[in-house]
């Protein structure tokens, strides 16, 4: 019994060592922002600003359009979002609720698209854009980023169906709701969580994008915050300081984000995995 | 039907036919000069012997399936270990588990730009920690170096991968019923015994579809390489993906950089036949 208490004791101080150690990068950067610029590569290095200064952050964000960078960043999230929930959860409700006799082909199809590289579409998507004229437009990163939610949706929602009774369908049809009155007043509702889990994953998707964003635009006022950091790296003379602010600044919102709704992604990645 | 249906079409659409497009493009001449053209030319496999008559492409795949192996090696087996280890039952097991996956939530993005801060060569803090431990005299030039720079994209990959390896894995491990350790603590068995014959064993479905995830997401790594060395120093860290992304909008030869995605494509096709040919013998056995 004794050696059973020493063992937690022991797991618990490895434990908060090493998810310290592992989530410390994080934290790096954050600190480095607040140093001013001389301070960040100087001999000893210092773990707390010495000189705590918000310059990188009054210097830096205004004048690479931070603002803009948000809107921007928080457009293409969104609309990854709408058309990744409008049509995956659609489909994953689809094929939980109908046997049909393709449907494991169709949800392997999906399982296929999920993990193409995004490299061997870009070619392809950037000569049919330019050619339908929506390059340098909100919805050319959209609609590639779609193409990476809607399968993810559809893995991590469908399994919420499955488990979904059939009578409770059923019984909606009886008192009058029709296949889609059903689906959006009786089955949406009880498969919620799942909802919410491959909605937050596909915002987190169009939010972390880069290469469709860079690809695709070119024109500055439509990059998103990850665009305005690459271009804010040359190879040489990286401004470090304001870097470092940009990605504070950028990855506060998804953290928060993530951190209210981890129950749901931890289990809903789990469910998606197992599953499949 | 009606409900797969649009989902479906919009994938055929926005994926089934930029594929087969690749294919069509890299079978012809699309460059800078004749993207304006109605017509394009068909050149038939002349961008794929163009790619193949260069030493560049070798080198890009031997790099792609090193910088594959190695994450993959090092993400599964730290991923299986926190697991297991999270799988005991302490306080501390599960608020680490969820804040550990914080990590796969950053953009690839800004774990580039964090690592490539960190592996400075001088003044950089891992030198630095590493300087002031004695454990290395010179600082390393992690970024500067042919070698290193490789080294340090994996590690920086297996950062992000290690979480996320151990999140699905630990739902694996849950479906591990405790009554089979339970009945294997009353004949005796050590931990170590256990783990080797039970949680392995029971665990390798999980385990085998965490590697072919794992292979393909590794293999068409793109951000982080393009953001934290854009494939140098001198092409040494250049993959598959990156070469191709090069080919296509820095080069401005489409063609050529459709058939760079298209050697890649292969590539996985290649191992994922390998892989549901190696289920197949497993369900035989």
């Amino acid at each position: 019994m004794k050696k059973r208490k020493m063992f937690r004791g022991l797991a618990n101080v490895i434990t908060v060592v090493l998810t310290a150690a592992m989530l410390f990068p994080i934290l790096w950067i954050m600190l480095n922002s607040f140093k001013p610029g001389p301070e960040i590569f100087a001999q000893p290095i210092t773990l707390l600003p010495e000189h705590f200064t918000l310059e990188a952050y009054t210097k830096y964000l205004v004048s690479n359009h931070v603002f803009r960078g948000y809107l921007n960043s928080f457009l293409v999230a969104m609309g990854a979002l709408a058309t990744g929930l409008g049509l995956g959860v659609a489909s994953a409700y689809g094929l939980a609720r109908y046997a049909m006799r393709r449907n494991r082909l169709i949800m392997l199809l999906f399982l296929i698209t999920q993990m193409l590289p995004a490299s061997l579409m870009l070619t392809p998507m950037y000569l049919i854009y330019s050619r339908l004229g929506i390059l340098n437009t909100y919805i050319a990163p959209v609609l590639s980023v779609a193409t990476v939610s809607i399968p993810f949706v559809v893995v991590t929602t469908r399994p919420f169906f499955l488990n979904l009774p059939r009578d409770l369908d059923d019984a909606a049809r009886i008192d009058g709701c029709n296949a889609f009155t059903s689906f959006l007043r009786i089955m949406l509702p009880i498969a919620k969580p799942g909802v919410i889990t491959a909605g937050a994953l596909s915002f987190i998707f169009g939010w972390n994008d880069l290469v469709y964003n860079m690809t695709f635009n070119t024109k500055p006022e439509l990059r998103p915050l990850t665009s305005i950091m690459y271009n804010l790296m040359p190879k040489e003379g990286v401004k470090w300081n304001g870097v470092m602010a940009l990605a504070t600044v950028s990855i506060l919102p998804i953290i928060v984000l993530f951190l209210i709704l981890q129950d749901f992604i931890v289990g809903g990645l789990a469910a998606g995995a197992v599953k499949e | 039907m009606l409900f797969v249906l649009p989902g479906l079409l919009y994938m055929l659409l926005l994926i089934g036919y930029p594929v087969i497009y690749n294919l069509v493009i890299s079978l012809q001449d699309v460059n800078v000069m004749t993207i304006r053209n109605k017509e394009a030319v068909f050149v038939g496999l002349q961008n794929y012997r163009y790619l193949f008559k260069e030493d560049m492409i070798w080198q890009v795949m031997k790099q792609t399936f090193t910088f594959t192996f190695w994450c993959i090696v090092f993400q599964l087996s730290l991923g299986l270990l926190l697991a297991v280890f999270f799988n005991q039952k302490f306080r501390m097991a599960k608020p680490a588990r969820g804040l550990l996956l914080v990590i796969w939530v950053v953009p690839m993005t800004v774990v580039a730009l964090i690592f490539k801060f960190m592996f400075q060569t001088d003044g950089g803090l891992i030198n630095t920690v590493l300087m002031n431990l004695h454990l290395i005299s010179q600082p390393i030039q992690w970024l500067v170096d042919a070698k290193m720079a490789m080294i340090s994209l994996i590690i920086t990959n297996c950062w992000v991968g290690i979480p996320f390896n151990m999140i699905l894995l630990s739902a694996g491990l849950n479906g591990i019923s405790p009554e089979i350790y339970e009945s294997a603590s009353i004949d005796g068995a050590n931990g170590f015994v256990k783990f080797f014959r039970i949680t392995l064993p029971l665990l390798r479905p999980a385990i085998m579809s965490v590697l072919i995830m794992g292979v393909i997401y590794t293999f068409k790594v793109f951000d982080l390489v393009y953001v934290m060395t854009s494939g140098g120093p001198n092409n040494a860290t250049e993959l598959l993906s990156t070469y191709s992304y090069r080919l296509s909008f820095t080069e401005y030869q489409f063609s050529r950089g459709a058939a760079a995605a298209n050697v890649l494509l292969l590539c996985l096709v290649v191992l994922a036949f390998l892989y549901v040919k190696m289920m197949r013998k497993d369900e035989v056995m």
